[in-house]
């Protein structure tokens, strides 16, 4: 049997945004619904209003546990973005410079540690980002959002390097003149929101992958 | 008189409607019976939020019916009211209607 699918972003929105106890039987009358008949504006009007109904219902409903959840999340973030990796940066370029430093450091390490994205700025664009992680991750699993994060710290560490030193000496190659004189951590600030964003992304996803199970999408074949 | 011994009143449709459709009521059903008494489009969400609530509650019940191809694989939810939710319902019906009462400006039909 051939099933009519959804619009396919309404069909992902509604997947990942509509957190609850009944977000199963939601996505399910939603899309028998739509096998009946409805039209896709229907479908879309239904995901649009599910949305905020389901994430402040889900707020209002766990305060506490998802008060925690953040925080516990936040305490993390903000030991490898203010503590941890600041303090490698500053061991290693030390020891990057001096005259006897070994390659691997003066080549690799001490490039990933280059700029620390601890920026508060920056982090506080990003907690909207986080708190959508929390409501998002169906089957939501702390330690799998932990790994996941990890996994996109990491990320961002093996991309930093290309797009933090290749993007600064391509701005000071474009940049006009008086911009030359700004300064590497002027410039370093630029690229931030960048790799914070990719490492939370990346860290969604690879929670999702942890704890994943077919949406209800592809089931319909 | 206790905190939550009235229903709101989205909460106070939703099972209504839920009795209206006899035990088995699920999403969309409940939906379109509110549809139809008060004749505009009711979120599918929305009703799922309000029946949570009222699950926590314990005004409503719940069980999970077997999942079907054409629903991606989601099984069905279907909810009916308790005892309390019935008691609830009838307590905020008489507050209502000792509310009703001897109100001329509604009695007369006048806006």
């Amino acid at each position: 049997m051939r099933l009519s699918k959804p619009p396919a972003l309404a069909a992902w929105l509604l997947e990942h945004l509509t957190p609850g106890d009944n977000h199963d039987a939601l996505v399910g009358d939603l899309l028998e619904e739509f096998q009946h008949g409805r039209s896709a504006w229907w479908f879309w009007r239904q995901v649009l209003c599910a949305i905020p109904a389901s994430l402040s219902h889900e707020i209002r409903a766990h305060r506490v546990a998802r008060s925690v959840e953040f925080g516990l999340t936040w305490v993390w973030v903000d030991f490898v973005m203010f503590h941890l990796l600041p303090y490698l940066r500053a061991k290693l370029w030390v020891t990057a410079f001096e005259p006897h430093a070994p390659i691997l450091w003066r080549f690799v390490l001490n490039p990933v540690t280059d700029h620390y994205p601890g920026e508060p700025w920056s982090v506080l664009i990003l907690l909207p980002v986080l708190l959508a992680a929390y409501l998002s991750a169906r089957d939501f699993n702390f330690l799998a959002f932990v790994c996941g994060l990890l996994v996109g710290v990491l990320a961002m560490l093996a991309i930093f390097p290309v797009i933090g030193i290749l993007g600064r000496d391509l701005f000071a190659l474009l940049a006009p003149p008086p911009q030359r004189s700004i300064s590497r951590m002027e410039i370093g600030r630029g690229y931030i929101a960048l790799p914070n964003t990719i490492s939370v992304v990346v860290g969604i996803w690879a929670a999702k992958l942890i704890t994943r199970r077919p949406q209800a999408v592809e089931i319909l074949g | 008189m206790r905190k939550d011994s009235h229903l709101g009143e989205f909460e106070l449709i939703v099972t209504l409607a839920l009795l209206r459709l006899g035990g088995n009521a699920y999403g969309v059903p409940i939906a379109r019976e509110i549809e139809k008494s008060i004749g505009r489009e009711v979120g599918v969400g929305s009703v799922y939020a309000a029946l949570d609530r009222l699950e926590k509650k314990r005004l409503v019940s719940s069980t999970v019916g077997e999942p079907t191809l054409k629903r991606g694989g989601r099984a069905k939810r279907y909810f009916e009211v308790t005892s309390p939710g019935l008691r609830q319902i009838r307590e905020t019906q008489r507050a209502l209607i000792a509310l009703w009462r001897g109100l001329p400006q509604l009695e007369r039909g006048e806006a």
